[in-house]
């Protein structure tokens, strides 16, 4: 192994979580936080997203009606029952989780484009069923006042939201652990394994319905608790959580990163959200150019932006002094092989 | 029989004829080509507003505007055929790429109506004001047009496809892409034609829309998931099947509307869904044969 691929291996949490813990200190101003603090809920969705979309290849769009359902749990425990934000945000995550089997029931027996379509309905069944029940979910003016998260006396609002950016970066770093904790477990291994060949893992002995079901709960959880977050960030809930251009703008983020990487998603939804954010004042154009770059980036950018990367990185560890051959040979063997290391292979079949 | 019900059945009526014109076009791509086209309400969205532009803005009779809009609409879906599903439809999960794609066009085609024709509602006038009494419910003759106009399209495409060179090659394409090649067909402009006839169809579905409800530029996406719970209510063999399902989810959302309220009536089409999805998860929509 050269110092590189030493360093990648070794350094790369700790430095990770340092730059969570620094952040910060680097981004000041109130707008600049908002930013950021936009940008890593955008991660964890799309992060938690790709574990069904790019790792299991499942069809799923049902996502975003994860993080809605989490979303409003957060605000209907906070705002309508007057619970502690805390104890919203674990029963968030078991909403998320819960809509996550709900959804999964129906495509059980399903392939392709079916799950893509019912999931699909799922997010629109939870629009409306938001909108019939105004009582519980303030109908179509959401819920205000959601109370923001605080330890003691500290509010993470304060300082432009200073602890929600620890919160936010810290989860992003977690949940890129935990992923790739999954990836390296059987269960990971078998999602993969599903994915790529579903008939000889079944005849392996696999049961799909169950790993796909787990994976639907585990991501389902992660977007519920994301959107709590969410919520307890902006401290309001409307339906706008369960619309198409969520549903886009999340689609564009883990395209436009790559589903072959864990982190391939948490960059793209980094550079959307700064994207986005310079497109606020153009109003309904913002919308033709997310589409219309979405598109480009498809036709385009095959494998997104963490594709890139991986290429030029293979480059340059050829054109370092080490181990040439090895590294050439790595290079080359990498498109065909699908099985080698588990990160390397998550391509979407 | 009850005013209620009478009324019912009426909007039963121009419900079914919309999204059978929405289905069929929906049904057609996806059995040619295999994939899901969520462009199909910003297909509709464009065709109401351009047939809004010629009528009131160029100051066309409501029929001649839907005239002109129908080349028109045409060739817009063949261009949505060429970028949004052209280059991904042979790549390995060319499937879920479309569906992104055409996603994506779909809010940009949204976002470009709020540019042109801004967030306001507007409506298409009625070809005729005029309405006949049946019992004490007046039934304005627009919707008879509605009924009429869906029943002979989607009849006509029925029979297009049954009879014709066109609809022997297309059901060519459809059952074996390599054969059909080899029988000097080819897929690419099936596909750009099937497109494009979606897209007309598409267009009557939007002088349907536009005639009986007021149009804003988020208003594309309702009658296209509506449009897909008729796919797969209808069923697996035909495009008669999506004809009677097209009128029986009508009949389920005037229904619904009527007993428990505008809100509760896409829940129950959307649950009823999924319970069918449940019953019958094996391949919804068939190719015809």
């Amino acid at each position: 192994m050269n110092r590189l691929g030493s360093l990648k291996r070794f350094a790369t949490w700790p430095l990770l979580l340092l730059a969570a813990a620094l952040l910060p200190y680097v981004v000041i101003s109130g707008s600049a936080r908002l930013l950021a603090a936009t940008a890593l809920i955008y991660a964890l969705l799309a992060a938690s997203w790709n574990l069904t979309l790019g790792i299991g290849g499942i069809f799923n769009f049902a996502h975003v009606g994860f993080f809605g359902v989490g979303g409003y749990t957060m605000a209907v425990a906070t705002v309508t029952w007057d619970m502690n934000p805390w104890l919203g945000l674990i029963l968030a995550t078991a909403a998320g989780g819960l809509a996550g089997a709900l959804a999964y029931i129906p495509v059980i027996r399903m392939r392709g484009i079916y799950i893509a379509l019912i999931t699909f309905v799922f997010v629109q069944l939870c629009y409306y069923l938001v909108l019939a029940i105004p009582g519980i979910t303030g109908g179509s003016s959401g819920l205000t006042g959601v109370p923001a998260l605080s330890v003691g006396d500290f509010s993470f609002a304060k300082y432009s939201g200073l602890g929600y950016l620890w919160l936010l970066g810290g989860a992003v770093v977690l949940l890129l652990v935990l992923l790739r904790t999954t990836l390296r477990s059987p269960f990971g291994k078998s999602l993969i394994a599903l994915r790529d060949n579903e008939n000889l893992a079944v005849s392996r002995g696999m049961n799909r319905i169950r790993q796909h079901l787990l994976a639907f709960i585990l991501s389902g959880a992660v977007a519920g608790v994301t959107g709590a977050l969410y919520v307890a960030y902006f401290r309001v809930a409307d339906v706008t959580l369960f619309s198409f251009g969520f549903v886009t703008l999340g689609l564009s983020m883990i395209f436009l990163g790559g589903t072959g990487h864990i982190w391939g998603p948490v960059l793209g939804a980094l550079v959307v959200t700064v994207i986005d954010r310079q497109l606020t004042d153009l109003g309904p154009a913002r919308a033709i150019i997310i589409g219309v770059g979405t598109l480009l980036v498809l036709i385009f950018l095959p494998r997104g932006i963490s594709g890139l990367l991986e290429d030029v990185w293979t480059r340059a560890r050829r054109l370092l002094p080490g181990n040439p051959n090895k590294s050439a040979h790595r290079a080359l063997q990498k498109p065909a092989n699908q099985t080698m290391e588990v990160e390397e292979s998550t391509h979407v079949h | 029989m009850s005013d209620a019900l009478l009324s019912i059945l009426v909007s039963a009526l121009v419900l079914g004829s919309l999204y059978s014109l929405m289905a069929s076009g929906l049904s057609l791509i996806w059995s040619t080509l295999g994939v899901f086209n969520y462009a199909h309400g910003a297909l509709l969205l464009l065709g109401a507003y351009l047939i809004w532009t010629f009528s009131e803005k160029v100051g066309l009779p409501v029929l001649l505007a839907f005239a002109a809009a129908i080349p028109l609409l045409a060739l817009l879906g063949m261009l949505l055929d060429l970028v949004a599903v052209r280059p991904f439809i042979s790549r390995p999960n060319g499937t879920l790429l479309v569906m992104v794609s055409t996603l994506a066009i779909a809010n940009a085609v949204e976002g470009a109506a709020q540019l042109i024709w801004g967030p306001q509602n507007k409506q298409i006038k009625s070809v005729s004001a005029s309405t006949f009494a049946l019992g004490d419910v007046r039934i304005a003759s627009s919707t008879l047009i509605a009924l009429a106009l869906a029943l002979v399209l989607v009849i006509g495409l029925i029979t297009l496809l049954r009879k014709t060179k066109w609809g022997m090659a297309v059901r060519a394409v459809e059952q074996n892409r390599d054969m059909a090649m080899l029988v000097g067909i080819r897929p690419v402009r099936i596909y750009a034609s099937v497109f494009a006839v979606a897209s007309i169809l598409a267009c009557a579905a939007a002088f349907v829309y536009g005639t009986t409800t007021t149009i804003t530029p988020t208003k594309g996406f309702e009658p296209l998931l509506t449009a897909f719970v008729v796919l797969v209510f209808g069923g697996s063999a035909t495009l008669w099947g999506t004809l009677v399902g097209a009128f029986t989810i009508g009949l389920l959302e005037a229904g619904t509307t009527y007993w428990l309220g505008l809100q509760w009536s896409p829940v129950a089409v959307f649950l009823v869904l999924v319970l069918i999805m449940l019953v019958r998860p094996q391949g919804l929509v068939k190719g015809r044969s």
